[in-house]
């Protein structure tokens, strides 16, 4: 007798095809039993290739992920003072929020932009408002993150001069920036220049970091974005790589060596409530990964090949009614972060569907990260879930529906092409709606929200009032940078900088001399905008 | 071509769902649009970053119904203010019928209504009742 005899047996004797289905993260119904029948696990081991089981054979024995909280609001000086309190904390790293007119390339004083000043994240204008926003901090000890996109490049620059003013070399700085430009086309909406114009920025800033700035990660190649905007998991990861793949290609194609580049990258990933396939969607990404850098681009370090993943929990799945059971949502999607194996956590605070979080809130995202890496034995042994029916089906199936997305990417002309012609949008707007509609009819429960509804509902919805203060201050000092600068000089570094735009040359020493000559971030981008023009969005 | 007897015609209701400001959160607004035109409504989509007047603008050119603003900064009450403004600036019959969806509290929604919008939708309104409502607002 076979084991898959038996288990034929069990299944007709249980009459499990008579169950309701329940749908996986792939789009296919999740079965009731999986058994050693349905996997034929290529995993390796821990630190090996292909990585699925984790990238370092120790796992978090050696050490913990790093923990991280997404902060920044109003002006540099009280995000300053939350990062302080966090460090306090035990948190070891910080990461910028910014503003949307940071992200979008204009200055605080542009007209109309005042509501948002200081909104979302913190506003940055020229290299003064980073020398403020770190005042005081140990910037060599920390890990610092800027989540920085279509403006990475200026906003890069702009720290770096700050730096420079504190006696600090881009060499001395660890930490990473997002710089992943194309999601910004697909679903965060904060795209300024064409996407053929955004991949030479990201190259420039690869090919810079390279050089310059050995200890920092200058590209973070992103999925939640597109996860928020209602791509499924697999789109998520499929999409993601196939970004990935035109960075790669025009890194590459520029003659940027591939060992050099790719042992800097990373990816962040979201992770909902199903931990169980959210970790298995880790463990394939990282199979993926390992295939694509040395099949494809001909990787051969080993630090090239494995993917260091960042999770991102909490925010999209969590709800404005009892907004208290956003904790345990985010302790679950923590969780699958963890077991999936990750290197870096941003969790966010329960209140962040209604509300900027509360340094009580922050505190409690913090702990939640410390009490599964520090009380639970989910971080005893590498690789927990390797070997689990389940969890190796899963793995292979992601795997599988992933590489699908990824060659419909291709299919389209790669990532640049697609994002032309509106394909990945459209693709995750057709996705989004299936959501809602899951949602709403009750086929995806979310408790408090679609099943078992409690009469508490939701608090009222915080919708902060713009801080005009935040704008004023922010104008001022801006213009008292305007007037205290050598215009002249200002000037005459904008020009050298669209001049070299309409060459080959890399942008970012560039962008350092504006920012040296305190040129502010809108005008480097109106100045690359004369040559570069400006994204237009392909029709729904 | 069946028709209504009050109609001369019977037209497909046009409607233009549009993002005011730099907020680039559009699932919302692409969700709505894919449950209108599933519904049977033509749907003009404005893009992102778009200001009042371009809006306007755009209203008047693409002849539509009915106006859909997405608003989830918060700022509804001015962004709505701005767009009725420019309507005013076009003629006394320029004016289309506006609705409203976003994160938008009772209270603000009774305010929009006082300043002549015809609809709101909150967060999470049933895609359902979408189309029959816009479509109520258009008449």
């Amino acid at each position: 007798m076979t084991k898959s005899d038996a288990v034929s047996r069990w299944r007709q004797r249980n009459k499990v095809e008579a169950f309701a289905p329940r749908r996986g993260l792939t789009g296919r119904n999740l079965d009731i039993l999986y058994s050693p029948d349905d996997v034929d696990p290529n995993i390796g081991l821990p630190g090996e290739f292909p990585f699925v089981r984790g990238v370092y054979p120790a796992m978090y024995r050696d050490r913990l992920w790093q923990m991280r909280l997404y902060s920044g609001f109003g002006d540099a000086e009280s995000t300053n003072e939350r990062w302080r309190f966090l460090i306090a904390h035990g948190n070891n790293g910080v990461s910028a929020a910014f503003d949307l007119p940071t992200q979008c390339g204009v200055d605080s004083d542009a007209p109309t932009v005042a509501p948002e000043v200081g909104r979302v994240g913190v506003a940055i204008d020229c290299a003064k408002d980073f020398e403020r926003l770190f005042d005081g901090l140990p910037a060599k000890e920390l890990g610092i993150s800027l989540n920085a996109h279509s403006t990475a490049p200026m906003v890069l620059a702009l720290f770096l001069v700050a730096m420079e003013r504190r006696g600090i070399a881009p060499s001395d700085i660890s930490g990473s920036m997002t710089t992943d430009v194309l999601k910004d086309y697909v679903a965060r909406g904060t795209w300024i220049f064409p996407p053929r114009h955004g991949i030479r920025l990201v190259g420039d800033v690869l090919e810079f970091c390279n050089k310059e700035m050995p200890r920092f990660y200058p590209l973070v190649i992103r999925g939640p974005d597109m996860r928020d905007a209602g791509a499924s998991a697999i789109q998520e990861v499929g999409f993601a790589f196939a970004n990935a793949i035109a960075y790669l290609e025009h890194a590459t194609a520029r003659g940027l060596d591939i060992d050099k580049i790719a042992p800097r990258l990373s990816a962040q990933f979201y992770y909902y409530g199903d931990f169980l396939q959210e970790a298995a969607k880790t463990r394939a990404a990282r199979r993926i990964w390992v295939r694509l850098l040395t099949e494809r681009f001909g990787a051969t370090k080993r630090s090239s090949t494995l993917l260091r993943v960042t999770a991102s929990v909490g925010g999209t799945h969590f709800q404005a009614n009892e907004p208290q059971a956003n904790i345990v949502r985010g302790t679950l999607g923590c969780l699958g972060a963890v077991l999936g194996g990750c290197q870096g956590m941003l969790l966010a605070g329960y209140d962040e569907a209604f509300d900027i979080p509360t340094e009580e809130t922050a505190r409690l995202a913090l702990r939640t990260q410390q009490i599964v890496g520090y009380e639970s034995d989910a971080t005893a042994t590498a690789d927990p879930l390797g070997g689990s029916y389940f969890v190796e089906q899963m793995t292979d199936e992601l795997e599988a529906a992933i590489l699908t997305v990824i060659d419909d990417v291709a299919a389209q002309g790669g990532a640049v092409a697609a994002i032309e012609t509106g394909y990945m949008q459209r693709e995750i707007a057709r996705s989004a709606y299936q959501q809602e509609r899951d949602e709403q009819d009750g086929m995806k429960p979310i408790v408090a929200t679609n099943i078992f509804v409690g009469d508490e509902g939701a608090p009222e919805l915080a919708v902060h009032a713009p801080d005009s203060h935040v704008a004023d201050r922010q104008v001022q000092i801006l213009a008292s940078v305007r007037v205290a600068r050598d215009n002249d000089e200002a000037e005459r570094q904008l020009r050298r900088l669209s001049d070299a735009a309409r060459g080959d040359a890399n942008l970012i020493p560039l962008l350092v001399d504006c920012a040296r000559a305190d040129a502010t971030l809108g005008e480097m981008v109106a100045s690359l905008k004369t040559v570069f023009g400006e994204f237009v969005e392909p029709p729904l | 071509m069946t028709m209504h007897h009050h109609h001369t015609s019977q037209k497909r209701v046009r409607v233009l769902v549009a993002k005011l400001g730099l907020d680039g959160h559009d699932r919302g607004a692409k969700v709505v649009a894919h449950a209108l035109r599933d519904a049977g409504l033509e749907v003009v989509y404005s893009g992102l970053r778009r200001n009042a007047a371009e809006v306007v603008h755009m209203a008047l050119d693409e002849d539509v119904d009915v106006v859909g603003l997405s608003i989830l900064s918060g700022a509804h009450l001015g962004l709505v203010r701005q767009v009725f403004d420019e309507f005013a600036k076009h003629g006394p019959d320029a004016i289309k019928p506006v609705v409203v969806g976003g994160t938008i509290s009772a209270k603000d929604a009774a305010l929009l209504r006082n300043m002549g919008v015809a609809d709101v939708f909150p967060v999470r309104t049933p895609l359902a009742q979408l189309a029959p409502r816009v479509v109520e607002a258009a008449s």
